[in-house]
């Protein structure tokens, strides 16, 4: 019988033991070494430092200063820590919308005993899902203690009695119905009807009022579903509807008798919902966006009476959602290429990355071609669509068809505007009245220059915001050369002190003409102003000031004129709030040329995007809508194509990893542009902090000084920010959010610790049209960010709100591409005043989250530059943004990362602007190898002029296209790589991590404790199994003899 | 020596070692299913398991001088697959736990979940099973 000694047993078990963790060890290792720079941001540990060489004691290296002065000063941290909470108060002070006040139930004062009810009350969406996620309930203003604080106490049984677990979204996470991952907040999903029948019997004596809180939220890869099974009924419904236990709660409440007033509060960021059903139900509509950490604050202040509510409406509230021209062909209606042989069962939503069409094998799958959104809606979404129809149904500018049954809701069989809107765009009721005026208007110059008088003539104090709308001309030109304008349109606005009753104060609003320009891509390929009348108006709302220019124009009620609401008494207009200016003759020269925002002379202005048009592709695939015939054109099937051989071989016909880059025939030799190398000159980034990016010879010699292999490590972003490269180049930490974020996880200053605040959804700050908070933001994200040390922070959403069913509409800022244009401005200024650049994202025309993956997006170039294009304008062409961030759609056939036109034509040439391009995420460790896949076209990255890779955790990205560039002896890529990390330390010079570095020193890098832990753990466990490994075979040695 | 008797020879350790392999043979189904459904990971986690298995099949046949180096093998290429299939689904697990859809799909992180937790635990049983007597009689 053969013996095994206990001995032998022993040393094979801990052999195993210790090959098995030294195994786990060496791919934890591996893959910490993938995310090392997250996992150090999130540590707080440096792996890099610069070194300053015999610095003077007496010199200040803080080039970039607080604006709050020296923060390790107690008293200036608090001081920035109590502008950032007033800030986020007052955002919601000036821009929560109060859309309906019967019998001016509202304030409703204070000493008073209420109930809540809807699961928003106790769990609001704080946020939605996405990149900007930094909340905390521990550390945020419940509504409970909101109240509280103006005197009005809350019922406790029933507050106590609503859950406070997380709800999901009214969307398609994927795969659907589940929920979204940690983020809590109302949703569909509301509680049961007998959940709240129980509770009545609760009330007690806290019925002064209910104040009901219902809401929707959106999330990153996820649109609001504009299809989808009601929880209770399982009828198809709109997730923007009201849902029926929605519906029954309100309805329970309202019926019950018990209270003095029903108030409703809209907790959504964004996303419009439609409250018709239940208006009769309730006396007031708070719409308060989503709140952030202190924002409640400012909705209990408004709710009491102590503010004045002053926000306005930055979207359209339809009665139903789906009627808007662009909801047939996007978010979860997206349709798929016809020929993309996925199957013909599965839905947009199901499009994951890995999931797209292979076009019966013509390119692989992981290019993520399958969804093409074609916007035929053209240039009418939001307002511009419903008061142009609305427009056209009472002038007939545009066609006499206007009223026609196509496109009208709820099955009519006309349209007609007070069956279709809810509240349009700019509104929000106040506590008081006022009066506005206009008291000159002059059109000389470049600028248009209105002075609106405002009078209080309320008996409560307030603020009153001043909107200045704008009607141009649509003539036979622009019929015949299918040039679209909109009936109305936000021309400019201003925003009052706050004015005591009988009080007035006169606004000043500067409206720059480009604005009002054309972009005619059929004939004249360029920017003009059309001859004919142009109306200015000042109004309430867009509604408001349409009647207005209606007025001045002679119509009337008998026309077809209606209010902005039935709760509203306007219909007739006032022609003392319009006036008409003309302009005798087009003019094709103003803005023929560009304004740049580096100030070097502007180049052409001409079609860039032809190939965006699906027409360019296919002949007549898409009829564009236009108002020269609405019911024509009104779009009420999917738009969708084949794709050609000739769009799949650009959109992923890759051959040996390559898409479409070729080496230039001139393309320099790589041997020669990489001789440059390794120059080290003694060159410090704080020497370049002067030196524009014009001074070429002086960045190249910068960033000679590094080696070949290192200097382009600093293109790889990986969460937490840009990893540092050679001896010159520091790391770079980014701040991620467009509402929260910019400063990360806490910071800890002396003895104070100081935690990043998450701001309102941007339909609130927008809707405050008030350029102080706007420029609030900016400087309250910029000084966060300054505090965390970051360079650059994803501060800005400039996409648009194409349909209210968009997943970030509550990181964009509105359905106006003109709001979102000036609103920009002031918030990029003020962050870059803090040394912090301001990033926008996600540039651009990145609508919808659906497939956002890919989606191949057509459209009209004249949609897209006074649209989309327009969004981003503001932040970088005029307020100079330090960077931006790049969509994940394909504008046409081109990934927006691969896309020339863009990022090199419109940027570079037109704009003239120097800032960094990073794209979206890139990582390449999903499988793919480089060059093939989505997300791995470094080279034609590269080629068409971006810049930096986000989230290329293993740094990849640029060392791949270095390799490739050598072995292929391809000078072009290499001087494409120069130019990317020239532009890279241009920001990085003009930001908070160049402070403490002095004109001369270097780079020094370090392993952190963890490294040199994991590989202790890797010597011990090695060490131990080799020793059991020893111990066995003697072991057994001797069970042998 | 009969069926029954040799069964009846068999200890504790050589029925741990039968569960470890019917853990990693769910392990391997499940990263199949996984991979079908466009999941990322290497295809040595196939080898890996299949060799893995293999071993320790090995050694009910078959416990010689080398029976130890088998028995160890399982537990470290066990652990190989383990440790790369969590390595292949950190997009998706990241993407399952902030709700965003980016580096991976999360639908599939609760198959990595699944994956990692039949793989951990066929590592864990093969490394109690070489601390332990296969048969009796030894």
């Amino acid at each position: 019988m053969r013996t095994v000694s206990k001995h032998t047993k022993l040393w094979e078990g801990l052999t195993a033991l210790f090959a098995v963790l030294l195994v786990i060890v060496l791919i934890a290792t591996s893959i910490c070494n993938t995310y090392a720079s997250t996992i150090n941001d999130a540590l707080g540990l440096k792996d890099s430092e610069f070194v300053n060489d015999d610095v003077d004691p007496d010199a200040d290296l803080e080039y970039y200063k607080s604006t709050f002065g020296d923060l390790t000063k107690e008293e200036n941290l608090k001081e920035m820590i109590a502008f950032l909470q007033k800030q986020n108060e007052d955002e919601m002070r000036e821009g929560a919308a109060l859309l309906y006040n019967q019998n001016n139930a509202l304030p409703l004062g204070k000493g008073l005993k209420v109930s809540t009810f809807g699961n928003g009350a106790k769990n609001p969406v704080r946020t939605d899902g996405g990149a900007s996620t930094r909340v905390s309930e521990d550390v945020s203003i419940n509504l409970k203690d909101a109240l509280a604080a103006e005197d009005i106490e809350v019922n406790p049984t029933i507050w106590d009695a609503l859950p406070t677990t997380a709800y999901t979204i009214a969307g398609y996470a994927i795969p659907r119905g589940s929920t979204t991952g940690s983020w809590g907040g109302a949703g569909y999903n509301e509680n049961s009807i007998e959940f709240y029948q129980q509770q009545m019997a609760n009330v007690g004596d806290y019925d002064d009022a209910a104040i009901i809180v219902i809401g929707r939220k959106g999330a990153e890869g996820t649109d609001n579903a504009m299809s989808m099974a009601d929880n209770t009924t399982g009828e198809m419904i709109s997730s923007l509807s009201l849902f029926e236990n929605e519906k029954q709660m309100i309805n329970l409440i309202a019926d019950s008798g018990k209270f003095d007033k029903v108030i409703l509060v809209l907790n959504t960021g964004g996303y419009a919902m439609e409250t018709y059903e239940v208006e009769d139900k309730v006396d007031a509509i708070l719409m308060m966006g989503n709140p952030g950490r202190y924002g409640l604050t400012g909705v209990a202040e408004i709710l009491s009476g102590t503010t004045n509510p002053s926000g306005k409406l930055v979207d359209t509230y339809a009665k139903n959602s789906l009627s808007a021209p662009a909801v047939v062909n996007s978010g979860t209606n997206t349709p798929f290429f016809s020929n993309s042989g996925l199957p013909s069962d599965m839905e947009a939503y199901e499009v994951v990355r890995g999931g797209a069409g292979t076009f019966g094998g013509k390119i692989p799958a992981n290019e993520q071609v399958a969804l093409i959104s074609i916007q035929v809606e053209n240039i009418y979404i939001g307002y511009r669509y419903y008061e142009t129809r609305y427009a056209d149904v009472v002038t007939g500018d545009g066609n006499k068809n206007a009223s026609s049954g196509v496109g009208a809701s709820f099955g009519a069989s006309e349209w007609k505007y007070e069956n279709e809107i809810s509240y349009p765009f700019g509104y929000g009721l106040s506590y008081t009245t006022f009066e506005q005026s206009i008291e000159s208007i002059n059109t000389d110059g470049d600028d248009v220059v209105v002075e609106v008088k405002v009078k209080n003539t309320g008996s409560v104090a307030g603020k009153n915001a001043v909107q200045v709308y704008a009607q141009t001309p649509y003539g036979e030109y622009e019929k015949e050369n299918m040039v679209e304008k909109a009936g109305i349109q936000l021309a400019g606005y201003g925003k009052t002190g706050l004015l005591a009753p009988g009080a007035e104060e006169t606004v000043t609003v500067t409206i720059d003409k480009y604005l009002l320009a054309s972009y005619d891509d059929n004939n004249l390929k360029g920017y003009y102003l059309s001859s004919g009348d142009y109306y200015f108006a000042v109004g309430s709302d867009a509604h408001d000031a349409l009647n207005n220019v209606l007025a001045l124009r002679g119509f009337g009620v008998a026309d077809g004129m209606v209010a902005s609401t039935a709760q509203d008494n306007n219909a007739a207009g006032n022609a003392d709030l319009a006036r008409k200016w003309t302009l005798n003759s087009r003019d094709e020269e103003s803005y023929m040329y560009s304004e740049t925002a580096n100030g070097t002379p502007g180049t052409r202005v001409t079609n860039q995007f032809d190939d965006c048009d699906i027409n360019y592709w296919i002949e007549d695939a898409a009829t564009y809508l236009s108002r020269s015939d609405w019911e024509g054109t009104y779009p009420v099937e999917q738009t969708t194509v084949a794709a050609t051989d000739e769009m799949l071989e650009r959109m992923g016909g890759t051959e040996n990893g390559i898409l479409w880059y070729e080496t230039p025939e001139d393309a320099p030799d790589f041997n020669t542009v990489a001789a440059n190398f390794g120059n080290d000159q003694g060159i410090t980034i704080a020497s370049m902090r002067t030196v524009p990016i014009s001074e070429t010879e002086a960045w190249r010699n910068f960033i000679f000084q590094a080696d070949l292999e290192e200097f382009a490590i600093c293109l790889g972003e990986s969460f937490s920010g840009y990893p540092a490269a050679g001896a010159y180049i520091p790391a770079a930490p980014i701040g991620d959010g467009t509402n929260g974020g910019a400063g990360g996880s806490d910071v800890t200053v002396g003895s104070t610790t100081y935690s990043a605040v998450q701001y309102t959804s941007k339909n609130i700050l927008t809707g405050t049209f008030n350029d102080e908070l706007y420029a609030g933001r900016g400087r309250a994200m910029g000084e966060e960010a300054h505090l965390a040390g970051k360079s650059e922070c994803f501060n800005l959403g400039i996409d648009l709100h194409r349909t209210p069913f968009g997943g970030r509409n509550s990181e964009y800022m509105s359905e106006c591409p003109t709001l979102t244009y000036l609103a920009s401005i002031p918030e990029v200024k003020a962050m870059q005043e803090c040394g912090v650049a301001a990033a926008p994202k996600h540039f651009v025309g990145n609508d919808q989250e659906t497939g956002r993956d890919g989606v191949a997006v057509f459209f009209t170039e004249q949609a897209f530059r006074e649209g989309s294009l327009r969004g981003g304008e503001g932040a970088l062409r005029v307020a100079n943004a330090g960077g931006i961030m790049q969509s994940f759609e394909r504008l046409g056939t081109d990934f927006a990362s691969l896309d020339t036109a863009m990022n090199t034509n419109v940027l570079r040439t037109e704009w003239g602007w120097d800032g960094n391009i990073i794209t979206d995420a890139v990582p390449i460790e999903s499988g793919d190898t480089w060059g093939n896949g989505y997300r791995s076209h470094t080279l034609e990255m590269l080629a068409s002029g971006t810049n930096d890779f986000c989230l290329d955790f293993a740094g990849e990205h640029a060392p791949k296209a270095l390799e490739w560039a050598r072995e292929h002896n391809d000078g072009y890529i290499l001087e494409k790589l120069i130019d990317s990390v020239i532009h890279h330390a241009f920001v990085v010079s003009r930001t908070v991590p160049t402070n403490g570095i002095s004109g001369s020193g270097h780079m020094e890098y370090y392993r952190v404790w963890w490294e040199d832990a994991l590989l202790a753990a890797a010597i011990v466990c090695g060490v131990l199994a080799a020793a059991g490994a020893v111990l066995l075979v003697i072991g057994k040695v001797k069970e042998e003899d | 020596m009969n069926a029954s008797s040799k069964l009846k020879s068999k200890t504790v350790g050589f029925w741990l070692a039968c569960a470890a392999i019917l853990f990693a043979i769910a392990g391997l189904i499940v990263f199949g299913i996984y991979q079908s459904q466009k999941g990322v990971g290497i295809g040595g986690i196939y080898a890996f398991i299949i060799i893995g298995i293999l071993c320790q099949v090995a050694l009910f046949f078959y416990d010689g001088k080398l029976g130890p180096v088998l028995s160890i093998a399982a537990a470290v290429l066990y652990a190989l697959a383990f440790g790369f299939s969590v390595s292949g689904g950190v997009g998706n697990i990241t993407d399952y736990f902030t709700g965003v859809v980016c580096f991976g799909i999360p639908g599939l992180a609760p198959l990595n979940f699944v994956i990692a937790a039949l793989l951990l635990i066929s590592t864990i049983l093969s490394i109690v099973v070489c601390f332990m007597r296969r048969e009796k009689s030894e």
